[in-house]
């Protein structure tokens, strides 16, 4: 849970006032154009970067005194972060080992993160060696090989091709199915859209918005198809526009669809279909962001 | 996590042929000297005089000789590293997250330089030993107070020694270590910390500033050289152990302060 977190490099403000809470059990999206300011609040939830207001706490312990949690966290903040000349193996071990977990249990916990993201092969490989996408591979496998309760991953399929990301997809599914909470960076809507079910909006270093995804759909203001006869009655309602189809969309909050509905009907049109068009995240994120990207 | 620090420092590459080109020195000393005899009329670096009389103060000149600069800067190059590397790798933030305290990432980096420091020293007594025996003559050494010791004291002397070379190193390692959490580049961190070693010389080389000599790192460097005495004359080696842990308590302090405090962001 993040309150009013603010923060400026030098004479740059990147951060104002940015607040949200990430339900226990889920994947939670944290969207936002490059620059809105989506892994500056990653850090600072991390204790990696220290915010100049507000407060967070990270489960249950304040920021950035986090101690008691580290080993509950496990992270992959812009990008892997390895020793080049050591090998796979030997990175996921040195980070264990800095948690301090006995020698005799790393061996074990390094193998099964490696397999989780298809590295198991080439464990012995020195990592200078790897590829981008297995090098983001095991980023994420940094972040999972000491099984955190939370964790916070930053544009985890970047590098990784289609069938890497599914994978990558399918395995952040399955662990916030054993009941670990997932806070998922991404500026891929689509990605969010598949995983998440809540989300916040960054940009421009603010949380324009924050909340399960359902409410968010909620309170957007919905389109609305409408199919009926005759048509004059259905064009005359306010912002109504003529589709290709012979139907009709227009704009209102799901609370005035019924007056509408009785106004139609009132003045004789026969209606056969109503349906609400369901926004998609992307929608709803540019409602709230604008077209474009602004990086500042 | 110290065991591990010290497995990344002793299984980088470049650490390991640093160490190489260490153990090569005294071997190329040794050759010289046996080519071309030792300095007439006791000349030259320290100890040079001695190292054809016997075996073991081909280590304790190949100590002198290598402890002004070549040393200092194996050692720098390692201190420097050590969280600039890590910083510039993307590791660093893992690491930290990982150890939760970034005093006890600091604390174990700087160790496994310290460690890396005797390594380095050890590795130049080592090889100097080894090739001192297949020189020069390796019966009773004469000390330098001109008393005949048995040759295992004179090999004692030689390991004696070598730790204390090792240990005047770790104000370098401090400079290292303090110098490596304010930027992202090992090289700069090097370059700074030897800047300042050399700067600390050249200050010790002016009569004028002799005033300031005791608290310059560099001021008494050459003191293991005083394990060749009988007995051992202990005074100048105890004042260097004591500078050393001045520039590790101010040195150490600052790397603490600024570490803790700082946004890492690489």
């Amino acid at each position: 849970m993040a309150e009013g977190l603010s923060k400026s490099f030098g004479r740059t403000r990147v951060l104002y006032d940015v607040s949200f809470s990430v339900p226990t059990g889920s994947i939670f999206g944290f969207l936002g154009p490059n620059g809105s300011g989506k892994t500056t609040s990653l850090r600072i939830l991390l204790g990696l970067v220290f915010a100049d207001g507000g407060s967070a706490q990270v489960l249950g312990s304040d920021v950035p005194r986090l101690e008691g949690v580290r080993q509950r966290v496990g992270a992959l903040v812009e990008g892997p972060g390895y020793v080049p000349y050591l090998s796979a193996s030997d990175n996921l071990a040195r980070l264990l080992a800095a948690r301090g977990v006995p020698r005799r249990r790393r061996d074990a916990m390094v193998a099964d993160a490696l397999e989780r993201v298809g590295l198991g092969s080439v464990a012995a490989r020195r990592v200078g060696r790897f590829s981008l996408g297995m090098r983001q591979r095991l980023g994420i496998a940094q972040a999972l090989v000491h099984e955190p309760e939370l964790l916070i991953l930053d544009e985890p399929t970047n590098g990784l091709d289609p069938a890497g990301m599914r994978e990558v997809r399918r395995l952040l599914v399955a662990l916030a199915s054993e009941g670990r909470t997932v806070v998922l960076s991404t500026h891929l809507l689509s990605e969010a859209e598949q995983m998440c079910s809540g989300v916040a909006f960054m940009t421009q270093g603010r949380a324009a918005r924050a909340g399960p995804g359902a409410d968010l759909r909620e309170r957007h203001e919905l389109s609305w198809r409408v199919r009926g006869t005759p048509l004059a009655p259905i064009l005359a309602l306010p912002g109504a526009r003529p589709c290709r189809d012979g139907s009709v969309e227009i704009t209102a909050p799901r609370r005035e669809i019924a007056p509408i509905v009785t106004h139609l009907v009132g003045v004789g049109v026969q209606l056969e279909e109503v349906t609400p068009l369901v926004p998609s995240l992307e929608d709803l994120f540019l409602a709230e962001v604008g077209e474009g990207f602004d990086v500042r | 996590m110290f065991a591990d620090e010290l497995a990344r420092v002793f299984r980088r590459p470049r650490n390991l042929v640093i160490l190489v080109l260490l153990g090569l020195l005294p071997l190329v000393l040794g050759v010289v000297v046996k080519v071309a005899g030792s300095p007439r009329n006791g000349g030259g670096p320290p100890l040079f005089a001695q190292i054809t009389q016997n075996a073991v103060f081909l280590p304790a000149a190949a100590l002198a000789t290598m402890g002004a600069l070549v040393l200092p800067l194996a050692v720098a190059i390692v201190a420097g590293d050590a969280v600039a590397g890590d910083a510039a790798n993307g590791s660093l933030r893992y690491l930290v997250l990982a150890a939760g305290s970034r005093t006890r990432v600091l604390v174990a980096k700087a160790t496994a330089g310290l460690v890396f420091a005797l390594a380095a020293a050890g590795v130049v007594a080592l090889v100097g030993l080894v090739v001192g025996a297949a020189l020069f003559p390796h019966g009773r050494p004469v000390t330098l107070s001109g008393q005949e010791v048995s040759l295992a004291r004179g090999v004692a002397d030689v390991v004696v020694s070598a730790l204390v070379a090792g240990a005047s190193l770790v104000g370098v390692v401090a400079v290292g270590v303090a110098l490596s959490t304010m930027t992202a580049s090992s090289l700069t961190a090097t370059a700074l910390t030897l800047a300042i070693v050399i700067a600390t010389e050249v200050v010790g080389a002016v009569p004028q500033l002799a005033g300031v000599r005791p608290v310059l790192v560099s001021t008494y460097w050459g003191a293991f050289v005083n394990v060749f005495r009988s007995p051992a004359y202990l005074t100048p080696i105890v004042k260097d152990l004591l500078e050393q842990a001045g520039w590790l308590v101010v040195w150490g302090t600052l790397a603490v302060s600024n570490f803790s405090q700082r946004d890492i962001v690489t």
